[in-house]
């Protein structure tokens, strides 16, 4: 649309979208940057689930009971034995190298001190400079040798009477039953691409409201863009931001349906109230880069605060290491980070069957992000609109 | 421009570009003990827990001492119910519910089937490993416990029975390398290299847009640019980044204690071409973006996807194929890898053959592009 001769909201609004038509890279990170990221974070975690992690056995026990171990290790889901080492020194190359994750030992007599009840241990050395892996490398070999352990001990308990069904129902009439409710399967698209693209989203949201607002003094064009509002720095604001808004809200309830319809994950708690939740992290998004632009009156400098204040959030959310084991230091300014405050109200909603009162809670200090910032950040921005010398920052 | 003066022209710009000088030198120490700040603690710990306690027998209570005396969890008050605190686990307030049925202490005497249920959250996986791996492991305890009395009552030999209560653990799952299983020492080594690329990715590509805009600079301000001139330039940007990588694998790791110095000098070879790789990525980038400020706006949001992408957080197996390709274009990708194998895991040279040949192709690579890139602009304003 052609600028309207006369100031006002139109007039700032097809000003921006001139600007948008004219300069690819500033629609690019508008848009499309943005949104290509979104499906890169959604394809890399699509798989759901690490299968085939490949791991090295020592087998130096080469009996019948170790090659059933060996069996039952490679039948898992996590595993997939790739090397099969004379020794633990012939092994370790591959663990350096980083060809497998780690090494199963199967000790000696292995076979033959288990009988005798006096048993070996069996060892997994796991790297543990990958964690995520060697959690799951850990967790499926300590599978495959309980269940070895169970069998045997099925055998003698079988010795009291009653066959194995009865030694079954002895040995297993007290037991510790564990079990993970909200995403049982523990699935990593629900965990890292749920928790990534919300974030990533509000991170794209910050720096393109602070490129768009940042511009106009980079360049010392707020003499035109407030000439185009007719002067009014609330009409400049909103008719600056709302083609940022309506691309960002639209993408936020992209994501949700993403999750809750394609991906197939439904919310367990509210869909309503999830989607109320993401679009006023949008908000808030705005709102911070306000501040940010109002506290530097500099493009630069406002983006190097968004990379420490928001790209880092992600790091203090609790989304991985839990909030609750943080010192006190990072507990605080985690605090001080939307992302933090989001987080569990997502999740309650998405997967948790959170009731909308504790969907209430986790907002209201959400809504101070909005708050805080515009009436911190918008008074500064008033001032420097009037304050020509300090334009043109770089 | 001699390789000398582009050199220590070089350097002056950066150390003189008041809005630049912070990137090159301050960003990446600020960096370096702002992250890993929700890490410094290094082990989980104080999760919140609720007990619901239906049987209120010495039993049960002796379970939840023991599960207080669990420096991972913190017993966060009992409710009546599952339900009760089923609410509380579903918005994220506490970790784990940890349930002891109605006579659990009498049918565990009895031999009448019962349980211990511990219930976590899947909505914080990381969270919930660690809530059902160290209150499991107290239960198994108590569980076997309460089969030894059985199979007494049942007159087992007692010979048999002190055998089997000293008997070792069946299993034994041992770290390497990371040795305390630090998460710190986990995410920190990885991410540290990453905070390095973008921070100089940022610094170098703004420095060879700012010259863009002003025809300045060694690459931009000069009447012609030769070989010489542009090894300068190239060589004093690397230097920054050799400096930062130093500064990481050499204070940091030291400062926060975490596991370094596997193969030092394997580790310095490797920081030499991962700084001239950085380098020459970020005048490429720099003169293809031709602006100041758009570095920043690029690179920000990329970190998230790139520390991903590396596959040390989630595995490469797990990852499709084509994505694996595409992080093959990062020099994190070969650079965490090669970083964590050489200063974490003590790898040898060759042990990072993978790495280093990845490595080095994107020097050659990004080499060529910045050249061209620098060749290109200026060919277009001679033009």
């Amino acid at each position: 649309m052609a600028i309207p001769a006369t100031p006002g909201l139109r007039a700032v609004l097809a000003r921006e979208l001139q600007h948008l038509r004219r300069e690819p890279w500033d629609l690019a990170l508008l848009l499309w940057f943005p949104a290509a990221s979104l499906l890169l974070l959604l394809w890399m975690f699509s798989n759901g689930i690490a299968s085939g992690l490949p791991i090295a056995v020592v087998d130096e026990d080469h009996s019948a009971a170790s090659r059933e171990l060996v069996r039952r290790m490679a039948a898992t889901r996590g595993l997939a034995i790739a090397v099969q080492a004379p020794s633990l020194e012939a092994a370790q190359p591959a663990v350096r190298s980083g060809t497998v994750y780690g090494v199963v030992h199967i000790p000696a007599n292995w076979e033959r001190d288990g009988l005798r009840h006096m048993p070996q241990p069996v060892v997994l050395y796991d790297n543990a400079q990958f964690s995520l892996v060697a959690g799951i490398v850990g967790g499926d070999v300590r599978a495959a040798v309980s269940s070895m352990s169970l069998d045997s001990a099925l055998a003698s308990e079988a010795r009291f009477g009653g066959g194995l069904t009865q030694a079954a129902l002895r040995l297993g009439s007290v037991q510790a039953d564990l079990r993970t409710l909200f995403n049982p399967s523990l699935s990593y698209e629900a965990y890292f691409a749920g928790m990534l693209l919300p974030v990533a989203l509000h991170l794209f949201c910050v720096i393109a409201a602070v490129s768009a607002l940042g511009r106009e003094f980079r360049n010392r064009s707020v003499d035109a863009w407030l000439h185009a509002a007719g002067g009014s720095l609330a009409r400049a604001l909103l008719g600056k931001l709302a083609p940022l808004a309506a691309v960002y809200l639209l993408l936020a309830l992209a994501v949700v349906a993403t999750f809750a319809g394609w991906r197939g994950w439904p919310a367990a708690g509210s869909l309503g109230l999830w989607m109320v939740a993401i679009a006023v992290l949008m908000i808030v998004s705005i709102a911070i880069a306000i501040l940010l632009v109002g506290l530097t009156i500099n493009l630069r400098t406002a983006l190097s605060l968004a990379g420490i204040y928001v790209a880092t959030g992600l790091a203090f959310s609790g989304f991985s290491y839990p909030r609750a084991a943080m010192g006190e230091t990072a507990q605080w300014w985690g605090g001080l980070l939307p992302y933090t405050h989001y987080l569990p109200v997502q999740q309650g909603q998405w997967l948790g069957a959170a009731p909308a009162s504790a969907w209430a809670q986790g907002m209201a200090p959400l809504l101070l992000f909005i708050a805080v910032p515009l009436l911190i950040g918008l008074p500064l921005l008033g001032r420097a609109v009037r304050q020509p010398a300090r334009w043109g920052g770089r | 421009m001699s390789f000398w003066r582009a050199l220590m022209a070089t350097l002056a710009a950066a150390l003189r570009d008041r809005g630049l000088v912070i990137m090159f030198v301050a960003a990446v120490p600020v960096y370096s003990f702002f992250y890993p700040l929700p890490y410094a603690t290094q082990a989980i710990r104080h999760v919140p827990l609720v007990v619901v306690d239906l049987d209120a027998s010495p039993m049960s209570r002796d379970i939840v001492s023991r599960l207080a005396a669990v420096p991972s969890v913190r017993i966060d008050g009992s409710a009546s119910s599952v339900d009760e605190a089923g609410t509380a686990l579903a918005s994220g307030r506490i970790a784990g519910i940890v349930l002891v049925p109605e006579n659990f202490a009498r049918d565990a005497a009895r031999g009448t089937p019962t349980a211990v249920t511990v219930f976590g959250t899947g909505a914080y996986p990381v969270q919930d490993k660690a809530v059902l791996g160290s209150v499991g492991a107290v239960l198994q305890g108590v569980v076997a416990e309460v089969g030894g009395v059985r199979v007494a009552h049942q007159g087992a030999p007692a010979a048999a029975l002190l055998q089997s209560a000293r008997a070792g653990p069946a299993f034994i799952d041992q770290p390497l390398y990371n040795l305390a299983r630090g998460y710190g020492s986990y995410v920190v080594a990885a991410v540290g290299i990453l905070i390095v690329q973008q921070v100089m990715l940022m610094a170098i590509a703004s420095l060879v847009g700012t010259w863009l805009e002003a025809r300045a600079g060694t690459l931009f301000g000069t009447p012609r640019v030769g070989w010489s001139t542009f090894a300068g330039t190239l060589i004093a940007f690397a230097l920054f980044v050799f400096l930062a990588l130093l500064y990481f694998i050499g204070f940091v790791f030291w400062f926060h204690d975490y596991p370094r110095g596997g193969n030092l000098g394997g580790a310095l070879a490797f920081a030499v071409l991962t700084a001239l790789t950085i380098a020459s990525l970020g005048i490429a980038l720099g003169a293809w973006f031709a602006d100041r400020e758009r570095a920043f706006q690029v690179l920000l949001a990329t970190s998230v996807p790139f520390v991903f992408m590396c596959g040390i957080v989630f595995p490469r197996e797990a990852m499709p194929e084509p994505i694996n390709a595409l992080a093959l274009l990062i020099p994190t990708t070969p650079g965490i890898f090669g970083f964590v194998k050489l200063n974490q895991m003590g790898a040898s040279w060759s042990e990072i053959r993978p790495e280093f040949l990845n490595m080095a192709a994107l020097l050659l690579l990004y080499a060529l592009m910045s050249g061209w890139a620098v060749h290109r602009r200026r060919q277009a304003w001679s033009a």
